[in-house]
């Protein structure tokens, strides 16, 4: 198993692992106690979570979605299931509202602000309040192009300039 | 146009639309989303209130820009604040995007119950936290596809918040300066081959540890977050557990398996307090036990608390129950860069419990070796 991939990441290619692990057993500068010890550790997710046995296939339209390799950068031949959009969410909406609330931090609260009481007159306010524009993927297509630019971070601090 | 606002115009980070996600590897696809607004709506609905909504943050931080709210003030103003964050496209300030400051401001001058609601995948610091006609903040993170139906579950008060801060909210954004995070703007060209070096010269002193030694007031310190109810813990006992001779300085030596010698994690005491809700609702909150290891001479500064336990307890009104914090040989050490070696040091190790790290409810201590 490669992170984050191959060498050349995007490009595809060779691997630090792969053919180079079967050279280094072979010429004695690896042990095959250490390679049985790298093995278990990535496979124990794998039959922990049976995946050896009737677990779903791929959804197909995993391939589509991967906008970052894209479609034709996979060298792997994934065995894809026959149908699309294969419903796995099973009680997720209910577990997902609940840890959404979990998730949320009250830090300030005066006036009796809250919990409201039934308000007549309620303004909702800002970009972040309403439904979104550009489709349920937040690394869509345009991600690709995303020049890197790398601890941008600056400190001390630059005035707000979005 | 800023280089910022160049930068997502390019990337297409839109400037409308809830955040329920992280971006790039921290993203997922949704296969629907509940909005804020939407479900806002639904619930206000119920009651027969009238919503008004202005999404546009340009319109709200310019003069008259709420004008059209009648009638106005309203009785509750909730404020939406997002952060985008991703990999490979680190935030360029802590605040909130899209001109945050100006748009809470600008709504607190005609609002005097604005609720401020953040949803980041990070910290942001908080300059209006003050303002007297902010009531509420909440931080919401990044909620997923039922954004809007956890969040009006919170501010009608069918959840009670019992969330707590994973990090400590400063004053100003400066008072992070100590972290060290290289400005690498220069860096994307660079040929010099140690100009990445980071020697994270703030050792063990990072975010509340920081703050706590260096006695620095914050906004909202690590571990901090309010309830509709209210707390106590009283009743700290502290305890040997562990069965065998004597404990030694370092770990007894044992096949190491993954995760290290399996010793540091044998229990050696533990620590119980009570834990009551003394308001008049039903929720959660999180103790939290904190050691204060001894200062170790020759060594880096030793943080003067370090979490070492928290639990999650959900309690009716007037109820009480007893929370154990299990305290391993790892807890009690600290990390000898000279032995190459977890130690527990001598001398006396404090034990204290609280709500948050600045609000110890119960302490104690201990002496080890």
């Amino acid at each position: 198993m490669d992170m984050p991939g191959t060498i050349g990441f995007r490009a595809g290619g060779n691997s630090f692992f792969g053919g180079n692990i079967t050279t280094a057993v072979n010429n004695g500068s690896l042990s095959e106690d250490r390679l049985d010890d790298m093995i278990k550790r990535i496979m124990t997710p794998y039959f922990h979570l049976k995946q050896d046995t009737d677990f779903p296939s791929i959804d197909p339209s995993e391939i589509p979605l991967n906008s970052f390799f894209g479609a034709a950068a996979s060298t792997v031949a994934f065995p894809l299931g026959s149908v699309a959009n294969v419903d796995v969410r099973e009680n997720h909406a209910t577990l997902i509202r609940e840890l959404g609330s979990a998730g949320t931090v009250l830090l300030k609260n005066v006036n009796g602000a809250l919990p409201l009481k039934a308000p007549k007159n309620i303004a909702v306010l800002g970009n972040d309040a309403g439904d979104i524009l550009n489709g349920e993927y937040f690394s869509a297509a345009p991600y690709q192009s995303n020049p890197f630019g790398y601890g941008k971070l600056c400190l001390p601090p630059k005035q707000d300039d979005r | 146009m800023s280089p910022t606002q160049a930068r997502r115009s390019l990337i297409f980070v839109p400037e409308y639309g809830t955040l329920p996600v992280g971006g790039g590897s921290g993203t997922g696809i949704l296969s629907y989303l509940v909005d804020p607004l939407t479900a806002i709506k639904a619930r206000a609905a119920q009651d027969g209130s009238l919503v008004q909504y202005i999404l546009n943050n340009t319109l709200l931080s310019t003069p008259r820009g709420l004008a059209s709210l009648q009638p106005t003030p309203p009785d509750v103003c909730l404020v939406f604040l997002k952060t985008w964050a991703e990999e490979g496209e680190d935030r360029s300030t802590l605040l909130a995007d899209w001109n945050s400051t100006a748009v809470v401001e600008s709504v607190a001058s005609v609002c005097n119950n604005t609720i401020v609601v953040t949803h980041s995948g990070g910290l942001n610091i908080l300059p209006w936290a003050e303002n007297p006609n902010v009531t509420a903040i909440l931080a919401a993170h990044l909620p997923g596809t039922e954004t809007g139906n956890s969040l009006v579950d919170v501010l009608y008060g069918d959840v009670n918040p019992s969330g707590r801060l994973p990090y400590t909210i400063a004053k100003t954004q400066e008072d992070y300066a100590f972290a060290d995070i290289t400005n690498s703007t220069a860096l994307v060209t660079t040929r010099d081959p140690n100009a990445w070096q980071s020697d994270f010269t703030e050792g063990l002193l990072i975010d509340y540890r920081h703050f706590d030694y260096y006695n620095q007031s914050v906004q909202y310190e690590f571990g901090f977050g309010l309830s509709y109810s209210t707390f106590d813990i009283s009743s700290l006992s502290v305890s040997k557990v562990y069965g065998g001779y004597n404990i030694s300085s370092t770990p007894p030596p044992a096949k190491i398996i993954p995760g290290g010698n399996p010793t540091l994690w044998d229990v050696l005491y533990r620590a119980t307090v009570t834990v009551s809700n003394t308001g008049d609702v039903a929720g959660a909150t999180v103790p939290q036990l904190y050691l204060s290891l001894p200062q170790v001479p020759g060594e880096d500064p030793t943080p003067l608390k370090v979490l070492r336990g928290f639990e999650k307890v959900s309690l009716q009104p007037g109820q009480n129950t007893v929370v154990n914090f299990d305290l391993t040989r790892r807890d009690l050490s600290y990390w000898s860069i000279y032995q190459q070696e977890w130690v527990i040091a001598g001398g006396e190790i404090g034990v204290s419990v609280g709500l948050s790290s600045r609000d110890i409810k119960a302490t104690s201590s201990i002496r080890v070796l």
